[in-house]
Parts: structure tokens; sequence; C-alpha cells
């Protein structure tokens, strides 16, 4: 046999041998999916799956989570299924399906709406995290009840020249923002407290021709900061006069709202830009897909105006996302410390917009925002009107919607916050006995006692 | 799978008899080396470098604004030939080798355009085992088939990210990839095969150069959850290197 022989025998046996390895990579299990945020589903078992796969792939904290999804899947899988085979599924079945699917989940911003069309409809609301330890009291009522006590203490309260919440006969109305100047421990020091229940002040500031949030909310932003502009800090706010020798802020029962507000109103309490901590997005199908760790940082719009003096986060389980996000700033600062107790753990900000965000990141909010949209609007009315209007809308649809984290975020030296809360550098529990039936507030009584001694 | 390894036991099968029958056919000395052989020199080192451009195979699915592209890279290293006959010889060798793609996301909400960039740069060692067929009197023509071990050494991840309140913008970033063991298989193999030229200068030092393909069979991402997305590499190299007879 030649040697040109030998070499295309070879040649050949050798090509072969590789052309048949070379179709021995696996093949891809995601393929058969739809976008699950656009999906049409049109039975139980449909909308288990994409709701299923829309966590599978698009939910920001599998890294963190001990939710063996998988087993989720072949434990709830069965049970939508024999669903669509039963002539009724009550209500109460339903809800139980959902509240298994999703229990102990990490994210504590987590919130998912189901509806299945039907005579009467079926309904289902989740909100996982909602089950960890909170205060016996709705925290609305706490916050009156503790602007209340706060009110009765003429013997503390040096000046109160904007008080949204004046009228004692009416409950707190939101946004409930509230400011006063609290006497010192010497005659003429000061201490300036200023508290709002919602972060939505630049929306405030932006409406600013709106009669109710001229009322309720630019003044008291007005007196602490010296503007209403949503431009930070200025030298002609109460927060920079120099009888002022401590700065409360109270975020107890703040459940959060546009980060927007971060930095004119809290980074503006310190001397220079912030890192809060670092955030990431997911990057892919798998669970395990993410960007890197990116910076986040808080600007300070302030050009560093406020003259460095004890500043106290007063927080408490209720307050949550970006009253999180504020205590993480706030505590980070040199003249910084948060009392109270830990927070709700429900950091991992979110672009609520599924119909935009959603593809943006392929995670975080994700189904039928208008369903979310009319159970925001109407739930008021009842489930019983709820459903009708439900029904009305979805004819043979079974829409969703799912309300999750776009973003994972952890602390400066990378802690998980989310689930965890940010812990107190002084922890104060609440105590509703004092608060109620004493008319005392432990929590505030702690945070003025820490200005006025310094620990 | 299974039909591809009984194809695969008949093809390895009827290359060992070709290959068996190959040697006896084959006239031999005393010694039991083929007398056909006209090299004088039998093994040779070599070092070689070359840029790499790494082609990454996943699927998205619907994630339509998310692609994988190609990148550039380097890669260098040595490696060790025997040459028992004048039409084969065996190469093997050690290799960094940058397997490097580039992660785009591009949207459009409202007219307005939101992407991102990530750079993803492989280093990987690996080591070939090739068969080298050649052909050619002065100048030889090579072609190299056979397979390759290695392993993920490191990563880099250079690109921009969103954040909180700025989604229209990105953070720079430019850090070392951690590696995670749920979800990372280090462990990288697959096939090779390429093309090449030798030109001698002397008994002793040649010039190589050579078009090699490292086609990966290897998932770099574990199965560590129902629904899989596998993920390959292929790697084309433009080497040139130099080659010392010994």
């Amino acid at each position: 046999m030649t040697m040109k022989t030998h070499l295309f025998r070879t040649v050949v046996f050798s090509s072969l041998i590789l052309l048949t390895l070379s179709a021995c990579r696996k093949e891809s299990t995601v393929d058969k999916f739809d976008n699950p945020n656009s999906r049409t589903c049109t039975s139980y078992a449909i909308q288990f799956e994409t709701v299923w796969q829309g966590m599978d792939q698009g939910y920001v904290f599998w890294a963190d989570d001990t939710v063996d999804w998988d087993e989720r899947y072949r434990t709830f899988k069965p049970v939508f299924e024999a669903f669509d085979t039963m002539p009724y599924v009550s209500m109460a079945a339903y809800q139980a399906a959902y509240d298994g699917l999703f229990q102990g989940l990490l994210d504590h911003h987590l919130m998912g709406i189901f509806f299945a069309p039907g005579k009467n409809g079926r309904f289902a609301v989740v909100n996982p995290g909602s089950n960890d330890y909170s205060h016996p009291t709705y925290s609305g009522a706490e916050l009156e009840r503790e602007l209340q006590v706060l009110r009765s203490r003429a013997d503390l309260i040096d000046y109160v020249g904007f008080d949204a919440t004046i009228d004692p006969n009416t409950s707190m109305s939101l946004p409930g923002t509230y400011f006063a100047l609290l006497k010192g421990k010497r005659a003429g020091e000061k201490i300036a407290y200023f508290r709002f229940t919602d972060f939505s002040l630049s929306n405030m500031c932006y409406n600013r021709y709106n009669l109710y949030y001229k009322i309720s909310a630019l003044a008291p932003i007005k007196a602490f900061y010296g503007t209403d502009d949503a431009s930070g800090m200025t030298p002609y706010g109460y927060a920079n006069d120099e009888s002022v020798v401590g700065i409360i802020i109270d975020l107890r029962g703040n459940p959060g709202g546009k980060t927007d507000d971060l930095a004119p109103f809290i980074g503006s309490l310190s001397q220079s830009i912030n890192l809060v901590g670092y955030t990431r997005v997911k990057d892919g199908f798998g669970r395990l897909d993410y960007s890197p760790w990116a910076e986040y940082w808080v600007n300070c719009p302030s050009r560093h105006l406020l003259q460095p003096k004890p500043i106290v986060a007063l927080v408490d389980i209720n307050s949550g996302s970006c009253a999180e996000l504020s205590t993480l700033l706030i505590k980070g600062l040199p003249n910084g410390t948060v009392i109270g107790e830990r927070t709700y753990g429900a950091a991992g900000a979110l672009l609520s917009n599924s119909n935009y965000s959603h593809d943006l990141f392929y995670s975080g909010c994700m189904g039928t925002q208008e369903l979310y949209e009319d159970y925001g609007n109407y739930a008021y009315l009842g489930y019983p009107e709820l459903l009708r209007i439900f029904n009305s809308q979805y004819h043979n649809v079974f829409p969703f919607y799912i309300y999750t984290s776009t973003f994972n975020l952890v602390d400066k030296d990378f802690n998980q916050v989310e689930g965890v809360g940010v812990q107190p550098d002084i922890e104060v529990l609440y105590n509703r006995n004092r608060l109620w039936n004493d008319n005392v507030d432990v929590q505030f009584e702690r945070a003025i006692s820490f200005i006025k001694n310094g620990r | 799978m299974k039909k591809n390894f009984f194809v695969l036991t008949i093809l390895v099968s009827l290359a060992a008899c070709a290959f068996a029958q190959s040697v006896e056919t084959t006239p031999s000395n005393e010694s039991g080396q083929p007398v056909n052989s006209t090299l004088e020199r039998k093994w040779s080192v070599g070092i070689d470098l070359a840029g790499t451009v790494n082609s990454p195979a996943t699927d998205v699915a619907f994630m339509t604004h998310m692609s994988y592209n190609p990148r550039i890279g380097l890669s260098y290293g040595a490696h060790v030939g025997y040459q028992p006959f004048k039409w084969l010889g065996f190469r093997t060798g050690l290799y960094s080798i940058a397997k490097n793609y580039l992660i785009t996301r591009t949207i459009t909400i409202n007219d307005v355009e939101f992407g991102s960039a990530s750079m993803m740069l492989n280093t990987y060692l690996n080591v070939p085992f090739m068969a080298d067929l050649s052909i050619g009197r002065k100048v030889r023509y090579h072609l190299f088939l056979g397979a390759y071990a290695g392993y993920w050494y490191k990563a880099k991840l250079i690109g921009s990210a969103q954040v909180v309140t700025i989604v229209d913008e990105g953070v720079l970033y430019n850090q070392d990839y951690e590696f995670n063991s749920t979800r990372d298989n280090r462990f990288d193999a697959g096939l090779n095969y390429g093309l090449g030229l030798s030109i001698p200068f002397s008994q002793r030092v040649g010039l190589n150069v050579e078009m090699l393909w490292y086609y990966g069979l290897t998932d770099i991402h574990k199965v560590y959850m129902r629904e899989h997305s596998p993920f390959y590499n292929t790697t084309f190299l433009l080497q040139i290197g130099a080659t010392f007879n010994l």
C-alpha cells in the first residue's frame, strides 16, 4: 500500500470521526419558550408554566435563595394541570397553589396577581415577604400614633411651623410629611426632625401646583432643606441652621418609592457622594447568569453645604426599599447613626413598568401590567366587584402580573440586604404597650437621647 | 446521542483496522521502524503565537435584544512533535488561548435606545493532541486532526452595567471574573482540526503557518437547573511558529 493510500484513508476516517464527534454538543431546552412578559395564557397549566419560567429565568435572587425552584415545578405542575380538568376550581385552592409555589422566596418586593376567568373568576394574590416578622399593629396606625405622641410633647417641641397633618380629627393624611424643631440639650440648641412616609417627594416638588402637595408636603420640605424644588440642600433650610446640632430623619413605616428622591433628600445630608452598595442584574437564561457587580453611588447635590452634625436615621421593620437605601447611605456617613429595628429587607430596586423594563433586562416585573393597575385602582371596591371587572376584560385569558426586583443590591461589604434588612447601630424595638398606653415612643426618645448625649 | 455513539464506535473500529493494515503493509527494518521515512529527525519542539477569534454558541430563544458575538484575542504556547512516518506525525503542547466573546443588549423604548456591552475575556490552558498528516517535498502541507483538553484558567469582564437610578447610562467596570462552582464548568475539551504549511530554513529550524480550529464539546455551563441553554466556544487560530528538529 502506498503512502498516499495511507494518507487518504487516515484523512477520510479521521474526518468522519471528527464530524461525528462534532454532533455531540448538547441541545438547548429553552428554545421552546416565548417571552413570559408577553405570552398569552389560555389555561391554568399555561399560566403556571409561564409564571414558573418567567421566575426561573428572570428572578434576580437565585444566587442567594434557598428555594428549590425545580422541585416547585415538579410539585405544582400537576396541581395546575388538574385545575384544567376540574369542573370547578375554588378560589381557596387557586390561592393555595400560588401560595405554595411562591412560599419562602427571598424577594421582599415580590407580589404576584393571578386571574383565572370563569363564571365568577378566580383571583389570587401572593406576597411571600409579608409573612416575615412584623409588628402587631398596622403600620399606618403606628405612624399616626407616633405623630400624635410627638405632638403631645409640648416640653420638647420648640417650633412647628409646617405640620401637614395637624388636624387630629383626621387620620394621617399622606404623604404625612412633618417637620419640627426640637429642643436640644442646652438652651438655644435645636434638633431638626423631619419625617415623610413615602419616597415621592421629588414628584411632589415637580407637581408643585397641585394644591394637595403644596399644603401637605412642600412647606415641610422647604423648611428643612431651604428649597422645595428637589434640588437638594441650600443654606436657607433649618437643617443648615447653626442652632441645629443634630438631625433626625424618621423613616419608620416608610415603604419606599422613587429612587429619584435619594440624591436630593438623603444624599444632600452628606459631605461627599456616597457609595451605598453594589447592584447587578440578570444577564442570561441561567439562574446564576448575572452582570458584574456595579458600584451604586448616590450623588450629593447640595454641594456639601451641610455642616457635619449628628444625623440619625430612625427606622423600623416597616422601613422598606428606598427607605432602606437611605438607611444604608446614612449608616455609611461618618456622622450617621441608625436607631430602631432592622429594616424590612426589600432593598432590590425595581422598574415596575414591565412594558418597558422587562425586556431591557429580561428580568424583574412581568406580565399584564393592566391587571396590576386595575387591582391597585379597584381593590377598594371589594373582591366580588373586582372579579366582575376582570371577567369583563379577560375572556378566556389567564393574565398574571409579577412585581419583583429588577436589581439585586448588596451593601458596601457585599452583604445581602434582601430578606435581611439593614441592621441598626442602636437597636430599639417597637414597644406597642409604651406607645399606645404610656404615650411614649421609645425609639424616638432614644434618638433624641443620642443626639443630646452623643451616645 | 445513542445513535451518535453507535456511529462513532463503528468509525473508530474502521479507522483502527485501516491503521493496523497500514502498519502491517509498511516495510520495516530490523528495529521495526518504517523504512520509507525520509525524515532524519523524529522529534521536534516549537513555539507558537496566534491571533484568535472565538465564536460563542448559545441559545438566546426569545431574548432577541441580547446577542453573543465573536471577539479576538491572543494565543501562545509550545509544542512537541513526533514523526514516526513521513506522512504521519503527532503533536501535543501547552497553549494559553484567549476565548473571548462580547455580550450586547440593545433595546429601543419610546424611540430612545438603551444598551450595554460586556466583554468576557477568557483565558484557557489547552493541551491539544493532534495527528499531523502532511505531504510535500520542500514546503510541506499539513492537515491536523485531533482533540484537546484543558482548563478555564481565568476570566476578566470589561464593559458597562446599568445601576438603580441610571438605566440610560452605564457604569464602567473592569474586573476579574469570579468563578461560580455551581454554574461554571472549567474543564474544557473538544476537537482540533486545521491546515498548515511548514517551510524548512535548515535541517534544524523551520517556520509553521497554520489555521486551527478548537471546537468545544464541553458546555461551559453546568446543568444545574431544569431548563438549560448550553454554551460552547469555537475558536479559530491563525498561528505562526518556529519548529526546531532535535
